[in-house]
């Protein structure tokens, strides 16, 4: 399995071994920051189809900053270990899920535009409502708890995924490359979905402008 | 809501901007995966000079061609007889060592800038180093170069001040060498146990010189075994002396965990240096291989799987003539930090056997695309001068 994951990285990763992590002596497919990438995209993946958190104000400007935070691990101005730079990957993972799920959100909540509600279907979607149906007691709160658990979630993922792959052995090597893996697909999941999107949109402008205007 | 439309749709290109500007970027991330150092031949002095080949562009500049005294014939200086370079971890910084003026145990450092004009050119000048070991790049910690200045006495070089330190070491520490570890990381070593016949191998403290033992090797390594080991010093690979055949070993935490036989005799193979491949299933080396029949000798990269799949070769370089025991030393390959090139310069085995030793086209620098599944070979010709440096003088 890691040596298709090994080729499948290859093609948007460096892969420098001296900034790999090796949990029980398996060299990761991707490189630390990668890791942190892929699978913090792919966590953010999870916690967006459990939570739904509201993608508004706030909660937008932090993932900004999660973007603009690359700058400066990015090109090395500051100095850093393998674990920054995993959770440096982290974060940006999440800020790049949050920003490329931002135009297909709306869409998946409203079951017209694409005929069904990918996130309420499988078992990704009876877990989605386990978890909104929680959080739903608490009405109380609001909109909050969800924000708190997604929040929650983020900081789990920036300290769980370098440390798991720092002291972690083989299993481990395994569960990370499948994560980042996951993290990944959903990337490419959600850049096709707004492809896609930008597609259906282009149609209908096309379509608006074909049509004759009616003279009163 | 149009407005909320066109707000989603521009951070979602913000966020695929900033994807694609960080896997762009991560694809080239180590400058010296695009530049090669190799050994070349400057025709105008026939000396050995060290050049750069930019991938990218194929084209090959000389970066650096020194001459030193020549005692046996005063009218003229000579390139140094060997030489070794090596970019530094920061990509911008070429670091050479090579022999001082002949009969002479000097040792010659200079830290060439690349890419940066206005900045300076550093010779540093080492009157006695006897434990130069050219088939290893330097030992880097940072700034600082550590290499043996006698059996018993570690130096330490500052690059950037010239500031030396000396480690003498204790009586019983013998048959003492450094290591370097990859992006002038730190600085291992290999010791003689004190209480025992095996070999201890460790971590040296840049800074203290403090011996950190990782450990001890008590198994018994073949005559012209490479060391392997990888860059947390958990794991090393050798050759064992075994009956009837050799079997290389890799140890983890000083334990054996894997052993295989070559299907070999060690005197008909004899192996330059060697690495851990980069996803840690095999190990790559650099051999000369003799045989009985013609061609007498060839040159080439195996690959070691450690598991039970078949040993690999590549052969890049035959010649009909019986090699010099120098031949493997002066076959030393260089892996890209992506693990997926291999390249090796054949200058040295050209100045061999004064210049007939390999054919003239087989002077050049061979580069192997490892992720290639046949291993395919890009050659790029060094000219040869009209008058060949003589190793042998």
């Amino acid at each position: 399995m890691l040596e298709i994951l090994h080729h499948l990285f290859g093609a948007v990763c460096g892969q420098d071994p001296d900034h790999t992590w090796a949990p029980g002596g398996l060299l990761l497919p991707c490189c630390q920051r990668c890791l942190g990438l892929y699978a913090g995209a792919g966590i953010a993946a999870l916690l967006h189809l459990w939570f739904r958190p509201q993608l508004t104000g706030r909660f937008l400007e932090a993932h900004g900053g999660f973007l603009l935070l690359m700058a400066p691990f990015g090109f090395h101005w500051l100095p850093q270990g393998p674990v920054l730079r995993t959770i440096s990957g982290v974060l940006f993972g999440f800020g790049t899920f949050a920003y490329l799920w931002l135009p297909l959100s709306g869409r998946f909540a409203d079951p017209g535009a694409f005929g069904m509600r990918i996130g309420q279907i499988g078992l990704i979607g009876r877990i989605g409502r386990m978890g909104r149906r929680r959080f739903a007691k608490r009405e109380t709160f609001g909109m909050r708890p969800r924000l708190m658990a997604y929040s929650i979630g983020l900081a789990a993922a920036a300290v769980l995924v370098p440390l798991l792959a720092a002291l972690g052995g083989r299993g481990i090597a395994y569960a990370l490359s499948g994560l980042a893996f996951f993290g990944l697909a959903a990337l490419a999941a959600v850049i096709c979905g707004n492809f896609a999107l930008a597609l259906h949109g282009a149609v209908q402008l096309l379509r608006r402008r074909s049509q004759p205007r009616h003279q009163e | 809501m149009k407005t909320e439309t066109k707000r989603n749709t521009a951070l979602a290109l913000v966020g695929l901007t900033g994807l694609s500007i960080y896997i762009l970027a991560c694809t080239s991330f180590s400058p010296d995966d695009t530049k090669v150092l190799y050994p070349t031949l400057d025709v105008p002095s026939g000396g050995i000079g060290i050049a750069v080949y930019d991938r990218e562009t194929g084209v090959s500049d000389l970066a650096f061609l020194p001459m030193v005294t020549n005692h046996s014939n005063t009218n003229r200086l000579v390139p140094p007889k060997v030489m070794r370079s090596q970019w530094m971890a920061d990509g911008q910084r070429i670091l050479i060592a090579c022999s001082g003026s002949q009969d002479s145990d000097g040792l010659i450092l200079a830290v060439k800038p690349w890419n940066a004009p206005h900045a300076p050119l550093r010779l540093f000048d080492l009157p006695e180093i006897e434990g130069w070991d050219m088939s290893r790049p330097l030992c880097v910690a940072g700034d600082r170069v550590f290499l043996m200045e006698s059996k018993q006495q570690i130096l330490r070089l500052d690059l950037k001040t010239g500031e030396m330190a000396r480690h003498p070491l204790e009586a019983g520490e013998s048959e003492f060498s450094l290591l370097p570890v990859p992006n002038d990381s730190g600085v291992f070593y290999m010791a003689k146990q004190t209480n025992g016949p095996g070999m201890v191998f460790g971590r040296l403290n840049p800074d203290n010189f403090a011996l950190g033992p990782l450990s001890t090797i008590t198994n018994e390594m073949a005559g012209d075994s490479f060391f392997a080991y990888d860059a947390a010093g958990k794991r090393c690979a050798f050759l064992e002396k075994a009956d009837p055949l050799p079997q290389v070993i890799v140890l983890e935490d000083g334990k054996p965990v894997f052993r295989r036989s070559l299907g070999t005799n060690s005197d008909e193979v004899t192996f330059a240096n060697a690495v851990f491949s980069k996803r840690g299933d095999s190990l790559l080396a650099g051999f000369q291989r003799e045989r009985h029949e013609q061609p007498r000798v060839t040159y080439g990269l195996m690959e070691i799987p450690l598991n039970n799949q078949p040993v690999r070769e590549k052969v890049l370089i035959s010649s009909d003539r019986s090699p010099d025991d120098a031949g493997p030393f002066y076959f030393q390959f260089g892996f890209s930090h992506d693990g997926k090139t291999a390249a090796v310069a054949s200058t040295y085995l050209a100045c061999m056997k004064d210049g007939e030793f390999i054919k003239p086209g087989d002077c050049a620098l061979f580069f192997i695309d490892l992720s290639d599944s046949n291993w395919k070979v890009t050659t790029v010709p060094i000219a040869l001068p009209a008058h060949l440096p003589d190793l042998d003088r």
